[in-house]
């Protein structure tokens, strides 16, 4: 899972929701059923760790009032 | 005293030592009274008096100033320079000017919104959706102001991640419009597009948010290379820079929930997603399980009609290779002759329950 470090919260998401699909989709294979289960309960908490530590950042650019 | 102890002037030099005298005494003045005789010259020169109950004083501006359609009966406030012409004449040169009181700002946002739709600004058509989980945000607000608090707090608590690049201007008076305009400017030739604009301001009475009711301003909003989104005011205010929008907050904190999707939604929907997952795997198992019992049962079945089918078949077929048998013949009391047909020669005779020999007497055809 390497290289779900270097993705988006959202772009996780949206991995976990393909993942999550494809238990329900044609391309359902049992042999590949518990990996993908795995990568997807991994991805969950991945998700769950980085919503909970991101931080908004504020940067004035310009502009000046009065 | 006498003419020669007091100044004197060429009519020329008169004129322009007035004018130094006015502009070094009212560099800029702001006045308020009532609009009469408006009107547009070339369709470039705006002339109106602006009077009150005792006084009346003549006006004139650039139509590209005039931010805000004007009517007779209007109350405005004007900054202007006050100025003689060579032809003695007094007049304000006006550099910005707005509508104050509940009518006249009712008014003029009538007027100015009945224009800008019919040009299509407000269309819903036109509309843009902000991005789902917006990455880089630009905000223009006044830094010092309770709407920007209530913007940032309910971000914080909703989503992070976000950069927020804020631009600190003016949210109200003369100078807001043009001072809300470049930063909108600032914003939109950035090299990299932001994902979304945010253009926030507090609750404050109807003069207080009339700026974002100009005409430029909401120009330029309506061409913002970045979606838009706008919250000023309370709920119950409406702005034309609201209208011309990609998205309408009622309120700088409604911007943010519009802006930014709820966290503890996105975590719940990603328990509901993780805690589904296990048995949905298990039901899965199962009905592959159930699928390939049926698989067999099916085979079991097909093997059986085959069975049946070929059995059939054979028995149909060593019925038609019994039906040939000579003997069934035999018994129904025929004979089988064997031998030469010509006479003199002996012939077997073979019947169902005996044989005989025999000799052939004659022979003819029939």
């Amino acid at each position: 899972m390497n290289k779900s470090k270097t993705l988006t919260v959202e772009e996780k998401i949206t991995e976990l929701e393909k993942l999550v699909a494809w238990f329900d989709s044609e391309e359902f294979v049992l042999e590949q059923a518990v990996a993908k289960y795995e990568s997807a309960q991994k991805l969950a908490d991945e998700i769950q760790r980085d919503i909970g530590t991101l931080k908004n950042t504020i940067e004035q650019v310009g502009g000046a009032a009065e | 005293m006498e003419n020669d102890l007091l100044p004197k002037f060429s009519v020329s030099d008169f004129v322009a030592s007035t004018n130094q005298t006015l502009e070094y005494a009212y560099p800029s003045v702001v006045i308020e009274g009532e609009v009469e005789s408006f009107k547009v010259n070339q369709g470039k020169f705006v002339f109106f008096n602006l009077k009150d109950a005792g006084a009346s004083v003549g006006c004139f501006m650039m139509v590209f100033n005039l931010r805000v359609p004007l009517e007779d009966g209007m109350t405005v406030t004007v900054r202007a320079k006050p100025k003689l012409t060579n032809f003695g004449k007094f007049s304000l040169t006006i550099d910005s000017i707005k509508p104050v009181g509940e009518g006249s700002i009712k008014k003029g946002f009538e007027l100015l919104k009945a224009k800008l739709d019919k040009e299509g600004l407000f269309a819903l058509d036109r509309k843009r959706s902000l991005p789902e989980l917006p990455k880089t945000v630009g905000v223009i607000a006044s830094m010092q102001s309770a709407g920007y608090g209530d913007f940032m707090k309910i971000a914080d608590q909703r989503w992070g991640g976000v950069t927020f690049r804020v631009y600190h201007t003016l949210v109200q008076g003369l100078d807001a419009p043009d001072a809300l305009i470049k930063a909108i400017r600032y914003f939109n030739q950035l090299e990299v597009p932001l994902d979304a604009l945010v253009i926030i301001r507090g609750g404050g009475s109807a003069d207080d948010l009339s700026a974002f009711n100009d005409e430029l301003l909401v120009r330029e909003i309506a061409a913002s290379r970045t979606p838009t989104l706008v919250g000023v005011g309370h709920e119950v205010d409406v702005t034309l820079s609201d209208l011309a929008a990609d998205v309408r907050a009622a309120t700088p904190s409604n911007a943010a929930q519009l802006l930014l999707p709820d966290k503890q939604e996105i975590l719940s929907r990603i328990r509901y997603m993780s805690a589904r997952l296990s048995p949905r795997m298990l039901r899965l198992v199962a009905q592959r399980a159930e699928y390939t019992t049926t698989l067999l049962r099916g085979a079991q079945d097909m093997i059986t009609v085959q069975f049946e089918r070929t059995a059939r078949r054979f028995e149909y077929a060593r019925q038609l290779v019994e039906s040939y048998n000579p003997d069934h013949i035999l018994r129904r009391g025929y004979a089988l002759v064997r031998g030469e047909k010509v006479p003199g020669s002996i012939i077997e005779v073979e019947a169902h329950n005996y044989k005989l020999t025999a000799e052939v007497r004659t022979y003819e055809q029939k």
